[in-house]
């Protein structure tokens, strides 16, 4: 801590792995790709169909960054809460079960419960003159006779307040409130179809996942729900795709798009450009409904520059101007493959840092060390 | 049409014609067969002789490539071909063609008309035979080449097309995918080496002519790529499958060699030129596992073994590449 304080500096703005996005709230983006990224949003904000977007770039590119700052920064301005997903898996249904893990079980049925009461009146609902809190009301359903009942009068509310005309995704809804009593959590093998037990109506996935978009809009009381889900290909990562997994690849992507475009869903990938390029190769004409595609440029000179000023001004014990504890002319040692790469250039100043410290240097740090870090990094030039 | 090519071994090929040369008119199949069997000529890797249906393919097909004939059941050969003398020329056995003897066969191929209507014409788009590897690779045209299923008749079919074009036929049958896909086509790419494939997800198995010897330096293309690139600022992205297709076959050499370019360039400008890696396991998405390495040619590998499916170059390696030719030269 005393070396780093000698550089100015509270801790290392540089993170080693250079993976997350543990900045966000001094989240920076080079101007360009903010006003770029801002435009294309709110384009997809006042249109009609599928709100679809992909942020194509390669790995360190900056893509979890991205969607992170976009989930943070942009979305909530337009009343639209984000789900954030790695690898969903490849079958729909995995989907389902990540969204409502990520929501709780004994949120969502409370939630739920408390807006069907308001929608339909305590009395018929709960059976109850006086009010009772859910838990009190999930202690009541103590019979199966008593939990049946809840559960057709759940499901005809569900109904009643238009969250789904189809009797038996009402139904599996319903039963996941009432049966919250005896398990507060998901299991996986509630959400694969046809397995005893199941949440999920058997062939109604896409249905039941558009009213599941429905409640979440209207417990939440936003006006849309954001899917952000990362490395969107990368679903096939431990599993060699097979015909069968890569159509359910793609049928899992268009079924996402259909309920984006009949619900208030936003639906927001990030994938390298192989990934976009092969998914167009294995279905073009989806492809074509993302309407806008936004390619992760790499870094200019002078982009590079300011990132490394805003993170270091995050970490300075006391203001200062340029890229001290670096030399002003600092990043010009480095390659130009480092300097417009954000996890390329974040990482050799991490290990340049760390290296002048061992070596006790003062400010400004010698541009030496960056050029040992680049080559410990990433080696130079071997002839083939 | 006549669908009569399968595989055979052109090494095989040319040592069963050097006995034939030795032995002209004096020898039945079996008698051939026999010789060759003691030779270790028709035999495979494990060195037990080849089967009777491969020992027939592979007299059948110097029959029907006219270099040798059958005369009262005696083979002789034949003399009126300019590339026996070629052929015949080394006496040595159990070693691969040379550029010469691959030269030899291919014109053989390419004068061949059963040849020409199976195959080859969907290359000339129409135009008459080339007259030899040359004429090939300067006229002949990239094809795309689609294995597939008839669903009606349930039998296997072979569709080629024309590169960037309508022309397509449709060949069904297993005689057709024998004939063309594991004949003509694998003895043009696999053997004799004047044609190169790539095969694209979605697309099939792209064919082009190439140079069995290339005339043009690496040098050379490689500065002549690196002025294709379209810059956007100081950088050019490319899909490194794409860019070594249309390189390869506008300057038609093997894809290899033009992949070896841009590897070659992630190691020798790591300043210059970044790699943007993807998961092997998505490229080969949805092939079989036979076809997964014919997919996997169009992707560079960086010197950490991870595949590689775009760069991103700086132009400055253009004055490089420059500085670098005026040196050699």
């Amino acid at each position: 801590m005393e070396e780093l304080r000698r550089m100015g500096l509270k801790f290392n703005p540089f993170p080693p792995a250079t993976t997350g996005v543990a900045f966000v709230e001094e989240a920076w983006l080079p101007a360009g790709w903010e006003n770029q990224l801002k435009l294309l949003i709110n384009r997809l904000a006042h249109s009609v169909g599928d709100k679809a977007l992909v942020i194509v770039g390669g790995y360190g590119s900056g893509k979890t960054f991205i969607l992170h700052w976009i989930a943070s920064k942009v979305l909530p301005s337009l009343r639209v809460q984000s789900y954030f997903f790695d690898n969903p898996g490849v079958a729909f249904y995995d989907l389902a079960n990540r969204l409502l893990r990520q929501v709780g079980r004994y949120e969502l049925s409370k939630a739920l419960w408390e807006m069907l009461y308001r929608v339909d009146g305590s009395q018929r609902l709960q059976g109850h003159l006086v009010p009772l809190q859910f838990s009190e009301w999930l202690a009541t359903l103590k019979d199966r006779e008593t939990r049946n009942q809840a559960i057709s009068l759940l499901a005809q509310s569900m109904t009643k307040a238009g969250l789904s005309a189809d009797e038996e995704i009402a139904y599996r809804f319903a039963r996941v409130v009432v049966d919250t009593r005896e398990r507060p959590y998901y299991e996986y093998r509630d959400f694969v179809p046809r397995s005893p037990g199941t949440l999920v109506a058997e062939r109604e996935e896409a249905a039941y996942f558009r009213t599941l978009v429905r409640v979440l809009i209207r417990i939440l009381e936003v006006d849309g729900i954001a899917f952000l889900v990362d490395e969107f290909e990368d679903v096939a990562l431990g599993l060699r795709l097979n015909k069968r997994q890569a159509s359910d690849y793609i049928a899992t992507m268009r079924r996402l798009l259909d309920t984006a475009r009949e619900e208030n869903l936003w639906v927001i990938l990030s994938m390298t450009p192989e990934g976009f390029d092969q998914t167009n190769r294995l279905d073009p004409s989806l492809v074509q409904r993302f309407a806008h595609r936004y390619e992760i440029p790499p870094l200019s000179d002078a982009e590079a520059v300011d990132l490394v000023k805003a993170r270091l001004n995050a970490a300075r014990i006391a203001p200062a101007d340029g890229l001290s504890p670096f030399g002003e002319d600092s990043l010009q040692v480095l390659r130009p493959t480092t300097r417009s790469s954000p996890r390329r250039l974040i990482k050799v100043l991490w290990q340049a840092l760390t290296l002048s410290i061992e070596l006790g240097d003062v400010p400004p740090i010698p541009n030496e060390r960056l050029k040992t870090a680049e080559e410990a990094l990433f080696p130079g030039a071997v002839e083939r | 049409m006549n669908l009569w090519m399968r595989w055979v071994n052109f090494r095989i090929l040319r040592e069963l014609l050097l006995i034939v040369v030795d032995f002209p008119n004096e020898l039945r199949s079996k008698e051939l067969e026999r010789i060759a069997i003691d030779r270790h000529i028709l035999v495979g890797r494990d060195g037990k002789p080849l089967g009777p249906s491969s020992r027939y393919h592979h007299r059948r097909t110097l029959e029907r490539l006219g270099l040798m004939n059958k005369i009262h059941d005696r083979y002789v050969p034949n003399a009126a071909m300019p590339e026996l003398d070629v052929l015949a020329a080394r006496r040595s056995i159990g070693e691969a063609l040379n550029a010469e003897e691959k030269t030899a066969f291919a014109n053989v191929l390419l004068r061949n008309d059963e040849c020409y209507d199976v195959f080859f014409q969907m290359f000339m788009g129409g135009r008459q035979h080339p007259r030899d590897v040359e004429d090939f690779v300067s006229s002949g045209n990239p094809i795309e080449l689609e294995l597939g299923t008839d669903m009606n008749a349930g039998e296997p079919t072979v569709t080629m097309r024309r590169r960037n074009g309508n022309e397509e036929t449709v060949m069904k049958g297993t005689n057709a995918v024998q004939a063309v896909h594991f004949g003509l086509r694998s003895w043009c790419v696999d053997q004799l080496t004047f044609v190169d494939e790539m095969l694209m997800t979605g697309v099939g198995y792209t064919l082009f002519p190439i140079y069995i010897t290339a005339p043009v330096s690496l040098a050379d293309v490689e500065l002549d790529l690196a002025r294709l690139l379209l810059f956007d600022g100081d950088w050019a992205t490319v899909r490194v499958g794409d860019f070594v297709l249309e390189a390869a076959i506008r300057y038609h050499l093997p894809v290899s060699r033009v992949r070896g370019i841009i590897e070659g360039w992630l190691s020798a400008f790591p300043g210059l030129v970044a790699a943007i890696t993807t998961n092997e396991r998505f490229i080969t998405a949805g092939q079989p596992a036979g076809q997964r390495a014919l997919v996997l040619k169009g992707f560079a590998r960086e010197t950490g073994g991870a595949y590689v499916s775009h760069v991103r170059v700086h132009r400055d390696i253009v004055s490089l590449l420059k500085e670098r030719l005026t040196r050699v030269m």
